[in-house]
C-alpha cells in the first residue's frame, strides 16, 4: 500500500510539471510562428515555412496553433518577459487594439523600405496598420497588413442574366436614384428565391454594410460631429429608407448571423451578396459552384470614393528575442509574391502587396482592376475606445429599422443617443 | 519476560532474563498503565496514518477544486470589486459596489439580458416541466416499452448542446430547405421569403427554449418517473377503490407523493435556465439585435469582445446570485418534509 502510494505521488508531481511547462520562444535560432487555423488553411503560412527553413539552414521554424481573439491573454507571460511566439500571423484592429494601447508590440516602422516601402502596399490596406504611439509621442505601425478584404457587391450571373442585367459583364447599379436602384434588384427578384439581394447584419458585418454605401455616395460615412457613424444626414436617412424599402417588397435579406447569410448565397438563388470579397468567392466555390456563377459590382461612386475594408496583419510582441529572424520571415515569406497570389488564387484573399495584383493572378483577372481601385480608395472602420459598445447599440436598432419594425428617424435617433456619452477617440493614426 | 506486541496482544517471552524478572516484580496496575499507554500511542498511530493516506487520494480532488473552483471564485469576487480592464495583473483601482451599481441601474444591455433571461427561464421552465412531467406520468402508465422509451427520451441528452445548435439551426433555417420550412411548404403553408425563426427578434429567443428543452426534456423526465415508480400502488389502488377518478387520483394522490422530486426537477430546471450561453454563442450571437442576450452570453460579451473583466465578474456574481436566490425559494415551496407518502 505504501509503495502504490509512493508510486502514485511520483506519477502526480511528474504530471504536474509536465502540464505546467510553457514552451517559451526560443533563442536566436528558432522561429515560433502562431497562426490560428484558418489562418493556417487559407494563407501559405505552413509551405512558407518550410521555404524559410530551406534558405536558412540553421533556423527552425514552428507554426503552433493558436486562438484567432487570444491576444490579451499573453500579456501575463509577456509581463514576465517571457513570450509563447516570435511572430503572430492574423489580427484586425479590434482584437489587437488593447495590446497596442499598452505598448506590447515592437515598432516595425524600420520594415517599410525597399521591397515593403509604403508605395509597394495597397493605400487602403496598409492604413490599417497605422497607429497613434501609446506614449502620445506620434504614430507608428506595431502592425503590417498583409491579408485584405474590401467589402463589394457580388452578383450572381445566372440571375443577372436571366433579369436581363448582363452586357458582356454585369450591368452595375445606375446610381442612388430611387427609381432606378429598385428597378435593378427588382429585375432580379423574380429568379432570386433568397433576395435580389442578401447582407449579413451581425454585430460586425452591419458596421461595414450600413457604412460603406454611405462612404459610396459622399465619401465619408462619419458624422459630421466625429463621433460614431453618419445617423444624421440626409444621406444616412435615404440608405436606411432604401433598405426598409427593399426588405418591404421583400428585395433584401438581412440575416442576423453570418452564417445565415453565407448559407443564403451558398443557395445559388440570391440576386447578390454584399460581403466582403473574399468570402463572396470561397462560398460559392466552396459549394461547388464554377467561378463564373458569380462576378462584381461596386456601389455606385466607390470606384471614387472606395468602400470598407479590413485587415488581417502580422506582429511581433516586444517580448520575443528572435525579432529579426520574425521580420526575416515577414520579408522574404509573407510578403513575397508567391505567399500573397497563393492566398487569393486559392481562397479569394486580397494582397496588400501591390505586386501581387498582376500576372499569377489566376480568378477573376478581369474584376481586379475594379476592385485594386476600390481597395486603394477604401477606409477602415475607426477604432473607437468605446466600439464595442457602439456596435451593440447599433445592433439594437439597425436591424428593427431595416425590417420595418422601427421608423428610421426613431431607430438613428436612438442611436445617437444613446452613444452620445461614448468615447469615440480613434486609437488609429491618420 | 512479557511485552505488548503491535497487534496489542500481551505475549511472554521464552527464558528469563534479569530484566524478564524485574518486569514481573512491577506491580499490576503500573502495568496495565504501561499496556493502556502503549495502546493509545498504536491507536493513535493508526488513525494517523488512515488519516494521512485519505488526505494523500483527496489530493488530486482537493487540488482540482482549490485551483479550478475555489481560487477563480474568490478571485473572480475579488475583480468584481475593481475597475480592472483586459489585464488582471495591471494596477486596478478597487470600487467596490459602485461597479455593481453601475451594472444594474445603468447599464441598458445589463436590464435587456435580465429581461431575455426572465423570458426564456420562464418558457424553458413551463415547456421543459410540463413535457417531462406529462411524458412520465403517460410512460409510466405502460405495461410495456417502458425502457426503450426512456431510453429514447434521454438520447438527446448525450448529444453536446453546441451540436443540438447546429441541429436546429437547420431544422428552422430560413433558406427554405430547414424541416420546419419544408414541413409548411408540404401542408400548402409555406412563406415567402420563408420563416426564419433565429432571424426574426419576435421568434429568436423562443427558438433557443424549444433547441434546449428538446436536449433536457429527458433528464427530468427520468427524475419523475424515478418518482413515479416509488408510489406505492397499493396507495393508488386503494383510491381507486374510494372512487377516485384518475384526474382526482393524480392530483391528490401521486402529484402530492411526487413532491421530492418535482423539487428536484424544478431546482434543475430552473438553474439550466439561468445558465443559458451555447446556444446563443452558437446559434444567434445574442441577436437578431439583441433579441437573444442572455446574461451569461453578456458576461462572456464584456470579459472577451469588451475586455472588461470586472464588469464581466459583476455580471457573472449576479447571475450566481439570481440562481441561488430561485433555488431557495423554491426549497421553501416545495419544503420536501411536508411531503406525504405512504
Amino acid at each position: 500500500m505504501k509503495k502504490l502510494l509512493i508510486v502514485f505521488l511520483v506519477f502526480l508531481a511528474a504530471g504536474l510539471t509536465f502540464a505546467t511547462g510553457q514552451k517559451e520562444a526560443g533563442g536566436p535560432k528558432s522561429l515560433l510562428v502562431a497562426a490560428p487555423p484558418w489562418i493556417q488553411k487559407k494563407t501559405a503560412v505552413l509551405s512558407a515555412a518550410e521555404a524559410f527553413q530551406k534558405a536558412h539552414a540553421d533556423v527552425k521554424v514552428e507554426i503552433i496553433t493558436v486562438d484567432k481573439w487570444g491576444g490579451p491573454t499573453y500579456i501575463p507571460e509577456w509581463q514576465a518577459g517571457k513570450t509563447s511566439f516570435d511572430l503572430f500571423v492574423s489580427g484586425t484592429g479590434t482584437m489587437l487594439a488593447p495590446l497596442i494601447v499598452d505598448g506590447w508590440l515592437e515598432p516595425l516602422d524600420d520594415m517599410l523600405t525597399g521591397s515593403m516601402a509604403k508605395d509597394k502596399i495597397v493605400g487602403g490596406f496598409l492604413s490599417e496598420g497605422y497607429y497613434k504611439k501609446p506614449d502620445g509621442s506620434g504614430a507608428f505601425y506595431p502592425m503590417i497588413p498583409f491579408l485584405g478584404e474590401v467589402a463589394i457587391v457580388g452578383i450572381n450571373t445566372a440571375i443577372m442574366k436571366q433579369a436581363g442585367l448582363w452586357k458582356d459583364g454585369p450591368v452595375p447599379m445606375p446610381g442612388w436614384d430611387a427609381q432606378a436602384y429598385f428597378d435593378w434588384f427588382r429585375k432580379m427578384k423574380p429568379f432570386a428565391e433568397q433576395g435580389a439581394h442578401v447582407q449579413i447584419w451581425d454585430k460586425e458585418f452591419m458596421q461595414y454594410n450600413y457604412c460603406a454605401p454611405i462612404l459610396a455616395m459622399t465619401g465619408t460615412f462619419m458624422d459630421a460631429s466625429g463621433k460614431g457613424f453618419d445617423v444624421t444626414s440626409s444621406a444616412a436617412r435615404k440608405w436606411l429608407g432604401m433598405i426598409q424599402q427593399m426588405a418591404k417588397e421583400k428585395l433584401g435579406n438581412w440575416t442576423a448571423t453570418d452564417t445565415a447569410g453565407y448559407e443564403a448565397w451558398k443557395t445559388g438563388k440570391a440576386g447578390s451578396f454584399f460581403a466582403a470579397q473574399g468570402h463572396t468567392m470561397e462560398l460559392v466555390l466552396s459549394a461547388g459552384a464554377p467561378e463564373d456563377a458569380i462576378g462584381y459590382v461596386g456601389w455606385p461612386g466607390s470606384d471614387k470614393n472606395g468602400s470598407i475594408i479590413w485587415t488581417h496583419s502580422v506582429w511581433i510582441p516586444k517580448a520575443s528575442k528572435a525579432k529579426d529572424l520574425a521580420k526575416a520571415f515577414i520579408r522574404e515569406e509573407v510578403f513575397s509574391k508567391d505567399f500573397q497570389q497563393w492566398q487569393f488564387n486559392n481562397w479569394g484573399k486580397l494582397p496588400t502587396f501591390k505586386e501581387a495584383y498582376g500576372s499569377g493572378i489566376q480568378r477573376y483577372g478581369e474584376y481586379m482592376p475594379m476592385i485594386l481601385k476600390v481597395a486603394d480608395n477604401s477606409k477602415s472602420i475607426p477604432l473607437f475606445k468605446d466600439l464595442q459598445t457602439y456596435a451593440d447599440i447599433i445592433k439594437k436598432y439597425l436591424p428593427d429599422a431595416a425590417n420595418g419594425r422601427i421608423s428610421v428617424d426613431e431607430a438613428l435617433g436612438k442611436i445617437k443617443a444613446e452613444s452620445a456619452n461614448l468615447d469615440f477617440t480613434d486609437v488609429r493614426a491618420k | 519476560m512479557m511485552f505488548l506486541s503491535r497487534e496489542g496482544r500481551v505475549s511472554v517471552a521464552k527464558g528469563r532474563t534479569a530484566h524478564g524478572r524485574f518486569c514481573q516484580e512491577r506491580t499490576g496496575s503500573a502495568m496495565d498503565e504501561a499496556l493502556a499507554a502503549q495502546k493509545h500511542r498504536m491507536r493513535a498511530r493508526r488513525r494517523f496514518r488512515e488519516r494521512r493516506n485519505l488526505f494523500l487520494f483527496l489530493l488530486p480532488t482537493l487540488f482540482f477544486v482549490v485551483v479550478f473552483l475555489a481560487f477563480p471564485l474568490l478571485s473572480s469576487g475579488y475583480l468584481s470589486l475593481t475597475d480592472v480592464r483586459a489585464n488582471i495583473f495591471e494596477p486596478h483601482k478597487l470600487i467596490g459596489l459602485k461597479g455593481y451599481y453601475q451594472t444594474i441601474v445603468k447599464d441598458s444591455f445589463f436590464h435587456t439580458a435580465m429581461r431575455n433571461q426572465t423570458i426564456y427561464a420562464v418558457s424553458y421552465f413551463f415547456l421543459t416541466f410540463s413535457c417531462s412531467l406529462i411524458l412520465a406520468i403517460l410512460i409510466n402508465e405502460l405495461r410495456k416499452g417502458v425502457e426503450i422509451l426512456q431510453v429514447i427520451f434521454y438520447l438527446p441528452m448525450i448529444i453536446p448542446l453546441s451540436i443540438v445548435g447546429g441541429i436546429f439551426l437547420w431544422i428552422f433555417s430560413g433558406t427554405g430547405n430547414g424541416f420546419y420550412n419544408l414541413v409548411l411548404n408540404h401542408l400548402g403553408l409555406g412563406q415567402s421569403p420563408p420563416v426564419n425563426v433565429y432571424g426574426d427578434p419576435r421568434y429568436a429567443l423562443f427558438g433557443l427554449v424549444i433547441a434546449r428543452s428538446w436536449k433536457m426534456t429527458g433528464f427530468t423526465l427520468i427524475i419523475f418517473l424515478a418518482g413515479l415508480k416509488g408510489i406505492s400502488k397499493e396507495v393508488r389502488e386503494a383510491a381507486q377503490i374510494d372512487g377516485a377518478s384518475f384526474r382526482q387520483e393524480l392530483f391528490r394522490v401521486v402529484l402530492p407523493m411526487l413532491r421530492p422530486y418535482l423539487l428536484i426537477g424544478v431546482v434543475w430546471i430552473l438553474i439550466n435556465s439561468m445558465k443559458e450561453f451555447d446556444l446563443p454563442a452558437v446559434m444567434t450571437f445574442g441577436g437578431p439585435g439583441t433579441a437573444t442576450l442572455t446574461l451569461y452570453y453578456r458576461a462572456w460579451s464584456l470579459a472577451f469582445e469588451y475586455w472588461e473583466m470586472g464588469k464581466s465578474a459583476q455580471v457573472s456574481y449576479i447571475t450566481a446570485l439570481l440562481i441561488l436566490l430561485v433555488s431557495w425559494v423554491f426549497n421553501r415551496i416545495f419544503k420536501p418534509e411536508t411531503a406525504q407518502r405512504g
